[in-house]
């Protein structure tokens, strides 16, 4: 299930963003560049502002400062979250509408030319996750918290954008499921999507063994490809601890 | 002389459809003035044959306008009609208001009586009594100015009448014609005492209408070639008091064949099945038929505005700007804050003083649709609010406009919780349709009026029509319940 748009798929680059809720600064001025096809993993303590930087990320959220771009260009709101698909850490689906209607409402509201192709597609990212088609007429309440969480992962990537943020993508499945998952990164990875997976859990960030972020407060501690192997900063080195413990 | 007749011919293809003389009245009850002695549209009356006779002479064609008799005279200033003639009085107050015609009846107040119950012989003597009467009457004002009366107002000739019969009331006072025609009858009344008051009928012209010079000449006319003696005594309504307003010898002409035809209507005793039988007429049931035709009309037109238009509030409200929302949310509170009726009454007779007017249906549909939206924006934001804020962001996040946003993620889950909610809000609309009768529409409330007067029975009729409006609700709640089990996707889970 290749679907190759190497040559489309831009790089996003955010450049000392900050964000406060009131007076609580939650994002102190983070800057990060994701290439094509790039592959981020964001570790961090709870409320140091991950799944707010993923938000912003989105365009969901607006900035307070800094600026986003694709491909060195500035985008709206709109373009960023068309471009750039969040997988929600609560899900989010829409309970009014099956399995197959949360994948395809984004698709046939947005592109002109929805074609079978696109529900073929929908149908192979949901099989992927391991989703099976006696579920796709289903509702998400008749769906176990796993199988919700993987139509969801399906449904952010079913309308094809540049590049996708997992908010904490495996908190409900178990490791031969998170395996499907890591599978599915690859494959996005193959198609030269820029991704971030956001995670506390260590096992499956392990498996994705890839450039890893550490978010400290709303400011990035260390960023390193052999983070969770060789940590170097000592604030990292007590959060590992305290993952293993 | 084959020549003049084809010029004949000729003149009378050629000769254009008269123009129309409308007039308005309230034709429910309404007896001996202008009613309708079957169920049918048909209409008899004095007033009725002095509008045909003014009419010819004036050489056009009558055409009777149904109207509540409270809003005849504002009716005649918004233009709904040309003139209005229903047993108005001339008054200081009115002549304000409406130009009159020269009088074409003259008559007193009658005091009526229950068998075995106090007599009082005059106005002095009811004092301490409860006296029945209807609104806007002169009957009610000598009442009113009365020490120790208890004046009692009453919409509907019949209700009075039958509330004295019963004793909940202790006299009624009301115009001679009235009372000779609905208590004359009843063995159970009686009519007592010395004419109170004095009262002249006239014909109610807008200020300054061309109508009033060939009217007034129609009605001298009459009085002179004797046509008017002639109405009158055809219904038992001439005597000395008519002969002294028009200088004219006081015995009747002709047979009372108006007041004869009518006596013989009411005092036929029915008995119950007989009344049934009645009931189950093509002409009761055809008018039962219209009626409820048109409460379902006026409901589901008016339900389909108040959706439309609550939801386009309700969305203001929750995701508008400020100011906007701000001006649906005073809207919601002014509309939610003021009666219907006077709604109504406002969109109906109000507006034309501004020159805006409609038909009575669109009045009502107006009416009633821009008082539900109230209720229905009320009940939509409740239901937007309830919808969890993750499912915005969730739709937002996936690329789509907030319009496309609300219109296929918040909207259709909102609705889902509104549903019950909505169900309720239509079935009261079905009865609340019942205030446009107010308004001239014989819907099936205004139905019920005019076939309970003429068959003086208020009990097994309003059995019939409850059961009606019963009817008219129950398919609506079972489509809200089938559809309430689709948007719940039940068919997926089994
Ligand atoms: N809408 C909001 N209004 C006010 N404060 C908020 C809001 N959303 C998040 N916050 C605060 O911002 C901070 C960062 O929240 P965020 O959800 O980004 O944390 P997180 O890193 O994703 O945590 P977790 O690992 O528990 O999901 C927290 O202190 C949180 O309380
Ligand atoms: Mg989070």
């Amino acid at each position: 299930m290749s679907y190759p748009q190497i040559d489309a798929v831009p790089d996003l680059r955010a450049e000392l963003i900050s964000k406060a809720y009131g007076s609580i600064q939650v994002l102190k001025g983070i800057s990060l560049h994701l290439r094509p096809a790039e592959l981020v993993c964001m570790i961090g303590s709870s409320g140091c502002g991950k799944s707010t930087l993923l938000r912003c990320l989105n365009g969901l959220e607006p900035v307070d400062g800094g600026s986003i771009t694709l491909d060195g260009a500035p985008v709206s709101p709109l373009d960023l979250r068309r471009r750039v698909g969040l997988v929600f850490q609560g899900f989010h689906l829409f309970p009014h509408l099956d399995v197959m209607g949360n994948l395809l409402l984004a698709p046939g509201l947005l592109r002109p030319e929805f074609t079978k192709e696109d529900t073929d597609y929908a149908e192979q990212l949901l099989a992927r996750v391991g989703v099976s088609p006696e579920l796709f007429n289903r509702r998400p309440h008749q769906l176990s918290g796993g199988q919700q969480q993987r139509v969801a992962i399906a449904r952010a990537l079913a309308l094809r954008p540049d590049a996708v943020l997992y908010d904490e993508p495996t908190s409900a499945l178990d490791p031969e499921r998170t395996a499907d998952v890591v599978a599915l990164i690859r494959d996005r990875q193959q198609e030269g999507l820029a991704q971030i997976v956001v995670t506390h859990d260590m096992p499956f960030a392990r498996a994705l063994a890839c450039r890893t972020i550490h978010l400290d407060h709303g400011e990035v501690v260390a960023d390193a490809a052999d983070l969770l192997t060789a940590p170097r900063d000592e604030r990292t080195q007590r959060f590992l601890r305290a993952c293993l413990a | 002389m084959r020549y003049a007749l084809l010029l004949l011919m000729v003149s009378l293809a050629a000769r254009e459809p008269l123009p129309e003389l409308t007039w308005g009245a309230a034709t429910d009850g309404n007896v001996p003035y202008a009613f309708h002695p079957d169920n049918t549209d048909a209409l008899v009356g004095f007033e009725k044959d002095i509008v045909d006779a003014i009419a010819r002479r004036l050489g056009r064609q009558p055409k009777a306008v149904r109207n509540d008799w409270d809003g005849l005279v504002p009716g005649v200033q918004a233009g709904k009609y040309d003139i209005a003639i229903n047993g108005i009085e001339i008054s200081d107050d009115r002549a304000k208001e409406v130009d009159f015609s020269i009088p074409y009846f003259k008559c007193y107040e009658q005091i009526v009586v229950r068998r075995g119950g106090p007599r009082p012989e005059s106005l002095a003597a009811m004092s301490g009594l409860r006296v029945g009467t209807l609104g806007q009457t002169l009957a009610l004002e000598l009442l009113e100015n009365t020490p120790g009366v208890e004046a009692v107002r009453y919409d509907q000739e019949l209700q009075a009448y039958n509330d004295l019969a019963t004793g909940r009331i202790d006299a009624v006072l009301l115009d001679v014609p009235i009372a000779k025609y609905y208590a004359g009858p009843d063995p159970r009344l009686e009519l007592i005492g010395e004419p109170i008051g004095e009262i002249r009928y006239a014909i109610a012209l807008r200020k300054g209408s061309a109508l009033k010079a060939p009217i007034d000449a129609a009605l001298r006319g009459m009085i002179a070639d004797g046509e008017l003696r002639r109405i009158l005594s055809k219904w038992d309504l001439w005597g000395p008091a008519q002969a002294s307003l028009y200088g004219q010898p006081p015995e009747p002409l002709g047979t009372p064949d108006g007041y004869l035809d009518y006596v013989s209507r009411v005092r036929d005793s029915v008995s119950w099945t007989e009344k049934l039988a009645r009931y189950f007429s093509p002409e009761a049931l055809s008018l039962l038929a219209k009626g409820a035709g048109l409460t379902l009309a006026l409901s589901l037109s008016a339900m389909l505005l108040a959706v439309a238009l609550g939801l386009i509030l309700a969305l203001a409200r929750v995701y508008g700007p400020t100011p906007l929302s701000w001006l649906a949310a005073t809207w919601i509170e002014v509309i939610r804050g003021t009666p219907l009726l006077i709604q109504t009454l406002f969109l109906y007779y109000g507006l034309p003083n501004i020159g805006i007017q409609f038909p009575p249906f669109v009045a009502g549909v107006l009416a009633l649709g821009i008082n539900y939206a109230a209720y229905e924006a009320e009940n939509y934001r409740s239901g937007l609010r309830g919808v969890p804020r993750g499912q915005l962001e969730a739709a937002l996040a996936l690329g789509l406009t907030q319009r496309q946003a609300l219109r296929h993620v918040i909207v259709p889950q909102a609705l889902r919780v509104c549903l019950p909610t909505m169900t309720n809000d239509f079935i009261s609309l079905l009865k609340d349709s019942s205030l446009v009768s107010m308004i001239t529409l014989l819907e099936l409330t205004g139905s019920y009026q005019r076939l309970a007067t003429q068959y003086y029975d208020y009990f097994l009729l309003g059995l019939l029509v409850a059961l009606i409006y019963l009817l008219l609700g129950l398919p609506f709640v079972r489509l809200a319940r089938q559809l309430e089990r689709n948007l719940d996707g039940d068919k997926a889970a089994r």
